[in-house]
């Protein structure tokens, strides 16, 4: 019993210089749990290989913080989210009165999401440069997003001219949706250009 | 040291106090797990501290791990396919999440781009086109227009775009104006070059392709569109 005290008392003064198991008695590494782990506090790893050139398809790890118990590492995989931090979608828009689609209510939040044009395609007749006789204008021609209650608008179409009468337009074009988790929103930036075609950004965003 | 001292009592007891003694070891024992742990280290520097490699067979939680409030200066973590947390560095990596190239097409046809195979895939990349200009090719001339073979009243549309090949599997750009021909202010018949500004998203990382919509406008200029899936 002696001996056997002795053993226990050396053991628990003595630092582990051996692999640990948790939940094994065969452990890979210096230290291996065969189960989940909880770190209430700092997590540091002072030794954390990059990247290499070769590797491919590997996965985003975030923290999710409404998990149980909190905190969950785990990968963010877009293929199973219904909302990736960034989403393309190509839209159609058809039987246009015209060449005018002056407001489509996009019902994306405002909140959630920011929103850009790309890959835009205008696919059928022509407007008419004549509005009036002797007004060659090319009027105004329009392609933006905006926001308006909340949500995503989208604009698209000569402001002033028109197709003749029997002319169809369609357009595509693809909506980069960007995730605000992911993607920040910064205040707009106004500068008075006094009328010169040359300037200067009034301000510049903190993004450092 | 209080173990120790326990230990020297051990000498001046009776047998029968071992099982108590032993109690407390036990005991004892099991307060050190209060204490911090060093693995591979006799100066544990936190709680934990693992002087090798760790493996986790299931989850790690991370309850309060502290924010980062700097844009720079931090690395994203990934896991590889094999399992192993490494940081992700755009400088190395095969691919960023976002990639952005120019693209400059030279002494084009006046009649634009009718099809270029970029040679990217469609399975692994998202391409499209968010910008674009054109001069002439062999002045750079920037007074390049583009004029309509139906009506000199007729202001044509542009179709810059980038689309899926389903025979390559590889993203094609096509870039022209409806019935039209680039042209210089003076009518002289030129060839022209198109630059382009192409976004590059990478599948599976943090882009991801949602169905498409098609909206019937109904003869009105106004509408509400259809959400996309899942949003």
């Amino acid at each position: 019993m002696r001996k056997f005290l002795l053993l226990i008392t050396l053991l628990t003064y003595l630092p582990t210089f051996a692999q640990v198991g948790i939940g094994t008695t065969s452990p890979d590494t210096d230290l291996h749990v065969a189960g989940s782990m909880l770190v209430q506090k700092e997590f540091n790893i002072n030794q954390l290989d990059t990247v290499a050139s070769t590797d491919e398809d590997f996965k985003l790890l975030t923290r999710i913080k409404n998990s149980s118990p909190v905190g969950e590492i785990s990968k963010l995989d877009v293929d199973n989210l219904t909302v990736a931090p960034i989403n393309l979608v190509n839209y159609r828009f058809h039987n246009l009165l015209g060449d005018n689609l002056t407001d489509v209510n996009l019902q994306l939040d405002t909140d959630k999401y920011i929103v850009g044009i790309a890959n835009f395609r205008y696919i059928g007749d022509a407007v008419q440069k004549l509005i009036l006789p002797g007004d060659d204008g090319f009027g105004n021609f329009v392609l933006r997003v905006f926001e308006s209650g909340g949500e995503w608008h989208l604009e698209i179409g000569n402001r002033f001219l028109d197709p003749l009468i029997g002319g169809t337009v369609e357009y595509q074009l693809t909506l980069i949706i960007y995730d605000k988790s992911y993607y920040r929103k910064l205040d707009p930036i106004f500068t008075d250009m006094n009328g010169s075609n040359t300037g200067v950004a009034s301000s510049i965003p903190d993004i450092n | 040291m209080v173990l120790i001292q326990v230990w020297h009592q051990v000498f001046q007891i009776s047998i029968k106090m071992v099982r108590i003694i032993l109690y407390i070891v036990t005991f004892l024992t099991g307060y050190l797990a209060f204490a911090q742990v060093g693995i591979n280290t006799s100066t544990p520097s936190a709680m934990l501290e693992v002087n090798g490699d760790t493996k986790l067979d299931k989850k790690l939680y991370l309850e309060d791990p502290g924010d980062n409030l700097e844009i720079r200066g931090a690395k994203l973590l990934i896991e590889r396919s094999d399992n192993s947390i490494v940081q992700y560095d755009i400088d190395k990596s095969k691919y960023g999440p976002i990639n952005y190239a120019k693209l400059v097409f030279e002494n084009t046809s006046k009649n634009g781009i009718t099809d270029y195979d970029t040679k990217i895939s469609t399975t692994d990349y998202i391409v499209g086109i968010q910008g674009y200009y054109f001069r002439g090719y062999s002045d750079g001339n920037t007074s390049i227009v583009s004029q309509s073979s139906v009506s000199t009243n007729d202001i044509e549309g542009f179709q810059v775009y980038a689309y899926k090949n389903l025979v390559t599997n590889t993203w094609f750009i096509r870039a022209f104006v409806n019935n039209s021909i680039f042209r210089r202010t003076d009518n002289a018949n030129i060839t022209v070059n198109i630059y382009m500004n192409v976004f590059i998203f990478r599948t599976g990382f943090i882009s991801k392709e949602i169905p498409s919509l098609d909206i019937d406008m109904g003869l009105l200029p106004i509408k509400t569109a259809s959400k996309p899936t899942g949003f």
